[in-house]
């Protein structure tokens, strides 16, 4: 029943990621975008048609042309939070930069700073505690 | 009375085994007691019927009876006490009452004989038998206080002997008997007091009317007279009865009865004190001497006691204490004085205390040398403080009272003679008791012991002065009283009683006594028989002449010789002895006696008594002879055996005497134990005498109130007699006069008239007045038509008057007046009025008649302009005229009735009065000018006359008629005064009569006699030649041309003085024509002579003021105009031109306090005229500040201030140099006192040297004399330096120019060392140029030089130094900065101005367009604060070259802490500053690169890590995959391990990169076991394969910070290096140690692996990708990672290896 975003903007990391979820049966539908702003005019189409229910979960990217994750998670939190309060985000992310996990962990619905790759182990993680 | 007289009141008081004695007493009543009443106060229960009345029935022979309340006493009855009663008798009837309290016995017995004696004083009878407590007690007491009878029960005789014993006790008590005896007894002293002849005698005195007065007298005010001597009491009380003009003695007594206050008069009468001041002065010089005796044995501090009873007004006990306080003078206060004056006489006592006696008696004193005992009074005088407190006045009766004790001597003079034989006979054994022994007993002229010769010896029989002789007689002594009554029955102990006293030796002694046959006499050693004991007529007999007891005198002729030999004998030896047989007859029978002496085995006292005993036998001759019968040898045996038996006897009889003897003595010491015992009782009663002493000036107090409220009462009835005669005259004046009088109440009703009235109201109103009738129904409306609106009034106190006119029956015009006047009482209400009318129609008539010739009169009076004015006798104004007061200027209300000296000038005023006297009387006046006073002050001249007026009633009056010629005598006076006060003389010419006279003026001018000149010529004459031309030319030309003149003539006076006269000539210009000539002289000397003198002054003044800069002030207040002088304007610095006003002058004082105080000092000048004289600070026109002084004074006028001036004077120079000599005195002063130097002085001539403080505090030498003189102070100077010292000190002395020498040289210091002194000595030179004395200061200048040498080396550093080094003053700051002192070499190398150049300029030189103004403005900053600062700026050299000058400046400060200059240092560091430019350049520059790289490896290693995170994340899914081609399973798996080698290696290099980057690690409290333990069990499968033996040891680590996932990662990564480098031959032992001290934590990591090279590898063990072993897992990251950490964390790590040995690593970490 679950709808994942995955926004990424390595197409490579983008396939990978849909193929473990699906291989692992972890969703019924994903989303893909390939930078934050393809992921916000997604939401606000989303927000206008409402024809299609919001992911529950994304997982973001950070480093990302055109709008980052930063700036994806500013919008989301200013925008469309309070319309979809039950997304949860998840970073998911080849930085190491322990700064980036402190700045994520600022944003309420960011549950988790996962590095790349992402694995079958993490998958069950989130499935137990979601 | 006679027969009341006789009833007795007989209480008896019983309680516990009374009822026994009761029936005991009873039942021994004679019935002759029938006549008395008894009353018996049983002690029953409350609650019991009591049976004691059937009880006491049987045993009585009287009848016995209940007492009832009111019921009558009734005599012969025997009365009880019902049970739960109180009795009482009063007015001979008894009073039953409930008792009062619940406790005590019922009936009280004190109540009832309380009451019996109150009532029946002497005749009460108080018994008090047997019971228990002390009931009664207080009863008895009160019986015997009112000379009632008192017995008591025997105690021993009762059942109980608690009441019988406490009655006892009171010492009331008159008999001690047991109850059977009892009636017996008081029947005896019911029925007689008569024994002797006297009693008989007194009985007859009894009965006398006499005595019964003096009985009631007693009675009134307790005092006894009726044992006073009769002759004296009869002609005292004869006195009474003739000064009261009475018939005989009964008259007497009803008088006494009516007028109870004549007891007063009798009793003072009686006691009429004849004393005085050393009454009998022959006898009171004598007994000084007996004084003087008597305190020359005692001690200091002992009592002297003296007892004057008797003692009247005091006048004898204050001779006997001025004698003795003459004798002892200022021994006096050692003594304790007491002189007991006693009287019964309270007045006479109350007089003696107060110590003041008329003079009189004064001079009776004056035989005493010393006259300070006596305070002289106007008319009186006062006895000292000193003898009055020697005395001790108290009432007290000689009869009565007991006497005081231990005393030493008894002054009672006269007092005897007024008592009568048997008082007499009691006082003196009295007295005997009283003193001590050889007491001293002085006696009146007329008084003697009388016969008690044995208690009393005469000193000096002339002058009555006895000796208490010792021992004396045992009589006992009472002093509850004399009465006759009493005393008669004092029983001598009770036989019965004494009996059982006596032991059964005594009473053998006792019976052998009475039956010793022979009668003997006891004598004393002069022969005077003491005592006689059996009837001795037979050898003594009375002889002839003068009473004698010397038994030598009485014994019989025959026995003399015999008697006489016997007792000298005894005297002598002691010994008893016995005479010869001596034989006597007597009327013929023959006797043969043998007297035997022996002396008395005690000596009485200081007597020693004999016992001459005479024993008798029958005459031989006629008894022997019927015993010759038998044979003599049988006779003389029988003799002998008689004999034998005899002396046998004898002996008993000696032995029993003297027991007797023994228990006389033992009896003796008995009585004087009661004795000490009374003594005490007496010391107490002298106590309660004292206090008695302030009852009674209490008692005058309310004495004295009481006679003022008597006197207030006096005053009261006299006023009270006063008007009742007022009201009688009242009355008869009402009835005399010629007014009609009415009284009427508040509401007109009449309430009384006179006769007069009565007529009146017939007369006008034909009606009788009656009294009640309303007096207002006449006053009718028609007539008194005014009356009732103003009855009103009355209420308000007012009185209401009027008259009108009535016309009465006969139409007659009457005129009536009326007068209603109400009389207020006291709280202001009306209580009546009183009404009057008068009849006065003549009155108006003849005040009709005269009005009119009074109008006439008066017109008359006002039309004359003649002043007239009538006056009385006294000189008041009785009437003036119009004219009169137009004269003087006083309305005419004013004066009349004021004396006319009100118009008389005050200096006049008494002799005009006089004048005015005298005319009244008679004496005329003559018509006269006077000078008078008008009413607004002015004088004026008048012109009187005056008339005497006699008027029928020859009363006198003055008229008096005036004139003003004031105007007229004005004119005279002025020429007059003009003439004599300006010095003119008139004179004047008739043109016509060629008349020339002059004034006296005139002739006085020219010192000429009166009228001596004719003509003008002969006074021109008087002048020079030339003067007398000009005047003559003047005068003839005034004469002929009318031309006045008016000359300033020369004149010479006769004593050549030279005066100026102004002559002045005029025509008279009364007509056209020219008739008179006038003119006068006047001496114009002085005015012409002050004209000089005030030029000169003023030409003097003004140049004194110029240079003395003195100006002037002056304001006038009237204006408010201010005037100042030209100085003052100078002074001011203001233009010439200027002109002050008020505020503005006083501006010109410095504000604050020079400007408070001047407008203080102006506020003080205008209000009280104080003057001024201060100096000031001004700030003049010109903003200058100048001293001026200013004085200023003011001018009053009318008591109002009009005009203040005063001097202003410059005295700025002058302030100026006395303060900058005061600064500089000042300034030396303190110098003198701050300096340092140690002065001397050395006098040459004395070669001695003084040493200032300074040679202790500077040198160390305490004591001056160290250095005292010169060789000594050569010795303390260095011997370096002598030599030229002592060279310039000799010469210095030999000079005579120089008189300053200054040297330098070391000085010896107290402690050796030397100090490096400058000396400054001065030289004082005599007049001939010889030094004399050399003055010299030693300054220590160790330290300076020092110093001085320090500041050189300093200087020079500064000189040399590369930093320029300037220094400037410490101020300005402000432009143009401040100035420049110093600069160094440095300073100009750097800037190129020399020194010359910048000194005296400013630092600012050095500044330039490109300087930097904060940091200037950063240094002003500093400055201001005083505190040091560093800036940089860029500065400009000379040649304009712009250089970085680096420079620092700190303030410098003196030794006060004043900051003084500035110094900087200053540094070129340009150069410098380019290098730091080029530094920082290249740090940022690096700095940003290696953010730049930084950024850079995250980037990288994020693009690295992203396609390696899909890489690996596509491995993984390919591992769920199966894949069958097996060449592709292999590939596959290169691919993963390659992946896997690159994950590892990014992630390592990115940990590191992490740590690197973030310092700010978090450190935790960490346990290293477990942190280990952790770390092996992560690679437990490694360890296990590689069989490695890990030993740990961290026991000795409690605490470790750490991070741990640091650690765990250092742990880790040693570990692995550990097993992967271990050495294959030998199996891997790894120990990991650790240890901590205060600061470090140390970690040991050992193992015995492979080891390293440390010679090849030693710099790069912990490098980056170091591998040191060819194995294939060997990234050589690993250790550099682990320094990494432990670099991060504040540790260090090192190694120590061995190839093939083994590694081991130090880890220190901080604590």
């Amino acid at each position: 029943m679950i709808s994942i975003l995955c926004v990424d903007d390595d197409p490579t990391s983008l396939s990978i990621q849909q193929i473990i979820l699906k291989h692992n049966h972890f969703c019924e539908k994903t989303i893909t975008k390939t930078n934050g702003q393809d992921a916000i005019d997604y939401y606000d189409d989303l927000v206008k048609t409402s024809e299609s229910p919001a992911p529950d979960l994304i997982f973001l990217d950070l480093n990302m042309p055109i709008l980052d994750g930063w700036g994806f998670l500013d919008q989301f939190h200013s925008r469309f939070y309070s319309k979809f309060p039950k997304t949860l985000v998840y970073i998911l992310s080849s930085s190491v930069d322990p700064s980036d996990k402190l700045r994520s962990e600022r944003y309420p619905f960011v549950k988790d700073f996962i590095s790349k790759p992402i694995t079958k182990e993490i998958l069950t993680q989130i499935q137990k505690s979601g | 009375m006679e027969e009341k007289n006789q009833i007795r009141i007989i209480g008896i008081g019983a309680s516990a085994g009374g009822l026994e004695a009761l029936q005991n007493f009873l039942s021994h009543l004679d019935p002759e007691m029938k006549e008395h009443v008894f009353i018996v106060a049983q002690h029953v229960s409350p609650t019991y019927k009591s049976m004691l009345a059937q009880l006491l029935g049987k045993s009585s022979s009287l009848p016995v009876k209940e007492a009832e309340n009111d019921g009558e006493l009734i005599p012969g009855f025997i009365y009880i006490t019902p049970p739960d009663t109180e009795i009482m008798i009063s007015d001979q009837k008894f009073v039953l009452k409930k008792p009062k309290y619940v406790a005590g016995p019922k009936p009280s017995i004190d109540i009832l004989f309380q009451s019996i004696a109150f009532h029946y004083r002497q005749r009460s009878i108080g018994i008090i038998l047997s019971g228990t407590g002390r009931d009664g007690s207080l009863g008895i007491t009160s019986i015997k206080l009112e000379g009632g009878l008192t017995i008591a029960q025997d105690p021993k005789a009762s059942k109980f002997d608690g009441m019988p014993i406490a009655a006892i006790e009171t010492g009331n008590v008159d008999w001690i008997l047991p109850p059977e005896k009892m009636g017996e007894a008081i029947l005896e002293y019911i029925k007689q007091p008569g024994l002797s002849k006297e009693k008989e005698e007194e009985k007859d005195w009894e009965s006398s009317i006499l005595f019964k007065i003096l009985l009631s007298l007693s009675n009134h005010k307790g005092t006894d007279f009726s044992t006073y001597k009769q002759t004296t009491i009869t002609r005292r009380v004869e006195k009474r009865i003739e000064s009261l003009k009475l018939a005989n003695i009964e008259a007497y007594q009803k008088y006494l009865e009516d007028h109870p206050e004549e007891y007063d008069s009798l009793f003072e009468t009686i006691l009429i004190g004849v004393t005085s001041f050393y009454r009998d002065e022959e006898a009171f010089l004598s007994i000084e001497e007996y004084l003087e005796s008597i305190i020359a044995e005692k001690q200091k501090g002992d009592s002297i006691r003296i007892w004057t009873p008797g003692c009247s007004t005091g006048e004898e006990a204050y001779s006997i204490a001025s004698i003795i306080a003459n004798i002892l003078k200022e021994r006096v206060t050692q003594y304790n004085i007491q002189i007991f004056a006693t009287d019964i006489d309270e007045k006479a006592i109350a007089f003696a205390r107060k110590a003041i006696y008329p003079n009189t008696s004064s001079f009776l004193f004056k035989s005493i040398d010393d006259n300070s005992f006596l305070i002289k009074k106007e008319d009186s005088f006062e006895i000292s403080k000193l003898l009055r407190s020697m005395v001790l006045f108290t009432k007290h009766d000689l009869t009565r009272n007991p006497p005081f004790l231990k005393l030493d001597m008894v002054i009672c003079r006269n007092l005897l003679i007024y008592f009568g034989q048997n008082l007499q006979q009691q006082i003196i054994p009295l007295f005997h008791y009283a003193l001590n022994p050889n007491g001293i007993l002085f006696l009146g002229k007329s008084e003697t012991v009388d016969n008690f010769t044995d208690l009393f010896s005469a000193l000096d029989a002339k002058n009555k002065i006895f000796q208490r002789k010792r021992g004396g007689t045992l009589q006992t002594l009472r002093f509850a009283g004399f009465r006759p009554n009493s005393t008669i029955l004092i029983p001598s102990l009770n036989k019965e009683a004494v009996r059982k006293d006596l032991s059964v030796s005594e009473m053998v002694k006792e019976t052998l006594y009475n039956t010793f046959d022979f009668p003997y006499v006891v004598i004393t050693d002069n022969y005077v028989i003491e005592m006689i004991n059996g009837d001795v007529n037979l050898f003594l007999s009375l002889p002839e002449g003068v009473m004698n007891a010397n038994i030598l005198k009485m014994i019989r002729p025959e026995l003399q010789v015999e008697l006489r030999f016997t007792i000298s004998k005894v005297i002598r030896e002691k010994e008893p002895q016995k005479s010869e047989l001596v034989r006597f007859s007597v009327s013929g029978t023959t006797y043969l006696t043998s007297i035997k002496v022996k002396p008395l085995l005690y000596s009485h006292k200081n007597n020693d008594l004999f016992m001459v005993i005479f024993e008798i036998y029958p005459d031989g001759s006629q008894q022997v002879t019927p015993r010759i019968e038998g044979s003599d040898a049988e006779l003389f045996e029988k003799i002998g055996s008689l004999e034998k038996e005899l002396s046998t006897t004898k002996e008993h009889l000696q032995i029993y005497i003297e027991e007797l003897e023994t228990s006389n003595e033992e009896l003796q010491s008995l009585n004087e134990e009661v004795q000490s015992t009374n003594e005490e009782l007496q010391s107490s009663n002298e106590e309660l005498e004292t206090s008695v002493e302030e009852l009674q000036s209490t008692n005058e107090e309310i004495q004295i109130a009481y006679s003022e409220l008597r006197t207030t009462n006096d005053e009261l009835e006299r006023k009270d007699n006063l008007l009742k005669i007022k009201e009688s005259s009242q009355a008869a004046l009402l009835n005399n006069s010629l007014q009609s009088f009415i009284l009427t109440d508040k509401e007109f009703k009449i309430l009384a008239f006179n006769d007069k009235a009565k007529s009146t109201f017939l007369f006008f109103f034909k009606k009788h007045i009656q009294i009640g009738d309303d007096i207002l129904v006449f006053f009718h409306h028609e007539y008194f038509p005014t009356l009732e609106s103003e009855l009103p009034k009355l209420k308000m106190g007012e009185i209401i008057s009027g008259e009108t006119r009535i016309k009465n029956q006969v139409a007659q015009e009457i005129y009536l007046a009326y007068n209603f006047s109400p009389v207020l009482d006291l709280s202001q209400n009306i209580s009546v009025i009183s009404i009057s009318l008068l009849d006065i129609s003549f009155t108006k008539l003849t005040e009709s008649n005269l009005r009119k010739t009074e109008n006439l009169l008066q017109s008359v009076f006002q039309a004359v302009d003649i002043g007239i004015c009538i006056t009385d006798k006294f000189g008041n104004y009785v009437n003036v005229n119009q004219a009169y007061c137009d004269i003087y200027g006083f309305p005419r209300e004013e004066l009349i009735g004021k004396s006319f000296t009100i118009v008389v000038l005050p200096e006049y005023k008494e002799a005009i009065q006089n004048l005015h006297d005298q005319f009244i009387l008679g004496k005329e006046e003559i018509p006269q000018e006077w000078s008078v006073q008008r009413k607004d002050g002015s004088i004026i001249d008048i012109y009187a006359n005056a008339k005497l007026l006699i008027e029928e009633d020859s009363t006198r009056y003055k008229v008096t008629s005036v004139r003003d010629i004031t105007e007229r005598k004005k004119y005279q006076r002025l020429l007059m005064q003009t003439q004599e006060t300006a010095h003119v003389g008139g004179w004047e010419f008739d043109k016509i009569t060629l008349h020339f006279s002059m004034t006296a003026e005139t002739y006085r001018l020219f010192n000429l006699p009166v009228n001596s000149l004719q003509d003008m010529n002969s006074l021109a004459c008087l002048f020079n030649e030339y003067e007398k031309e000009r005047l003559l030319l003047h005068f003839n030309s005034a004469v002929l041309n009318h031309q006045p003149f008016d000359l300033l003539l020369e004149y010479t006076d006769k004593s050549s003085r030279k005066l100026w006269y102004r002559a002045i000539g005029a025509p008279s210009s009364q007509q056209s024509h020219t008739k008179k000539i006038y003119g006068s002289f006047q001496d114009v000397t002085e005015r012409i002579h002050n004209e000089l003198q005030i030029k000169k002054t003023n030409e003097l003044l003004a140049q004194t003021n110029e240079t003395a800069r003195v100006g002037g002030w002056e304001v006038n207040l009237t204006t408010s105009e201010i005037k100042w002088t030209k100085v003052t304007l100078e002074i001011h610095e203001t233009p010439y031109e200027y002109i002050p006003n008020g505020e503005e002058a006083l501006n010109f004082y410095k504000e604050g306090k020079h400007r408070d105080r001047i407008s203080m000092l102006f506020q003080e000048l205008i209000s009280n005229g104080t003057p001024f004289d201060e100096e000031f600070e001004i700030v003049t026109h010109k903003n200058n500040i100048r001293w001026v002084r200013t004085t200023g004074l003011a001018t009053f006028e009318n008591g109002k201030c009009v005009r203040l001036y005063g001097a202003f004077q410059d005295i700025h120079e002058r302030k100026k140099s006395t303060e900058a000599i005061r600064v500089a005195k000042e300034r030396y002063d303190f110098l003198a006192r701050a300096s340092k130097d140690a002065i001397w002085d050395w006098d040459l001539k004395e070669n001695r040297v003084f040493l200032g403080e300074g040679f202790r505090t500077i040198f160390g030498y305490e004591n001056e004399e160290e250095i005292q003189n010169y060789e000594r102070w050569i010795e303390c100077i260095h011997t370096d330096d002598l030599e030229r010292i002592q060279d310039s000190f000799s010469k210095f002395i030999r000079t005579e120019k120089e008189s300053q020498l200054n040297t330098e040289y070391r000085f010896k210091k107290a402690n050796g060392e030397y100090a490096i002194v400058i000396s400054k000595c001065y030289a004082i030179r005599d007049e001939i140029g010889k030094t004399i004395r050399i003055l010299g200061s030693l300054q220590d200048f160790t330290k300076s030089k020092e110093e001085e040498h320090r500041l050189k080396l300093l200087e020079s550093v500064i000189t040399n130094a590369n930093d320029s080094v300037l220094i400037t003053e410490a101020e300005p700051f402000s432009l143009p900065g401040p100035r420049i002192v110093y600069v160094n070499n440095a300073f100009t190398k750097m800037t190129g101005y020399s020194a010359e150049e910048v000194i005296g300029g400013s630092p600012r030189i050095l500044q330039g367009p490109k300087t930097d103004q904060e940091e200037l403005k950063k240094l002003r900053l500093a400055m201001d604060k005083w505190e040091s600062c560093e800036i940089q700026v860029i500065n400009y050299k000379k040649n304009g070259d712009e250089f970085w000058n680096h420079f620092s400046i700190f303030p410098l400060a003196n030794e006060n802490g004043w900051f003084t200059h500035w110094i900087a240092i200053e540094k070129d560091v340009t150069k410098k500053k380019r290098e730091d430019d080029e530094k920082e350049k290249l740090i940022s520059e690096l700095t940003q690169n290696n953010k730049d790289l930084k950024q850079f490896t995250y980037i990288t290693s994020h693009n690295l890590r992203a396609p390696l995170s899909n890489l690996t994340a596509a491995l993984n899914i390919i591992d769920d995959l199966s894949i069958s081609d097996p060449m592709l399973t292999e590939l596959l798996k290169g691919i993963r391990d390659s992946t896997n080698n690159l994950n590892q290696t990014i992630n390592d290099l990115i940990k590191i990169l992490i740590i690197k980057d973030n310092p700010a690690i978090e450190q935790t409290k960490l346990n290293l076991q477990s942190v280990f333990e952790t770390v092996v069990s992560q690679i437990g499968n490694i360890i296990k394969s590689s069989e490695a033996e890990i030993l740990t040891s961290f026991d000795q680590v409690n605490n470790l910070f750490f991070n741990r996932s640091y650690l765990e990662s250092i742990f880790l990564n040693l570990l692995t290096n550990a097993i992967r480098y271990r050495s294959p031959k030998r199996k891997l032992k790894v120990h990991v140690k650790a240890k901590q001290d205060q600061d470090h934590t140390y970690i040991t990591f050992e193992d015995n692996g492979l080891g390293i090279d440390m010679e090849r590898h030693k710099d790069k063990i912990f490098g980056l990708y170091q591998r040191f072993h060819d194995i294939p897992e060997s990234k050589g990251l690993g250790l550099y990672l682990v320094k990494t950490q432990v670099l991060s964390l504040g540790g260090t790590i090192s190694v120590e290896s061995q190839v093939d040995v083994g590694t081991k690593f130090n880890i220190v970490i901080k604590r």
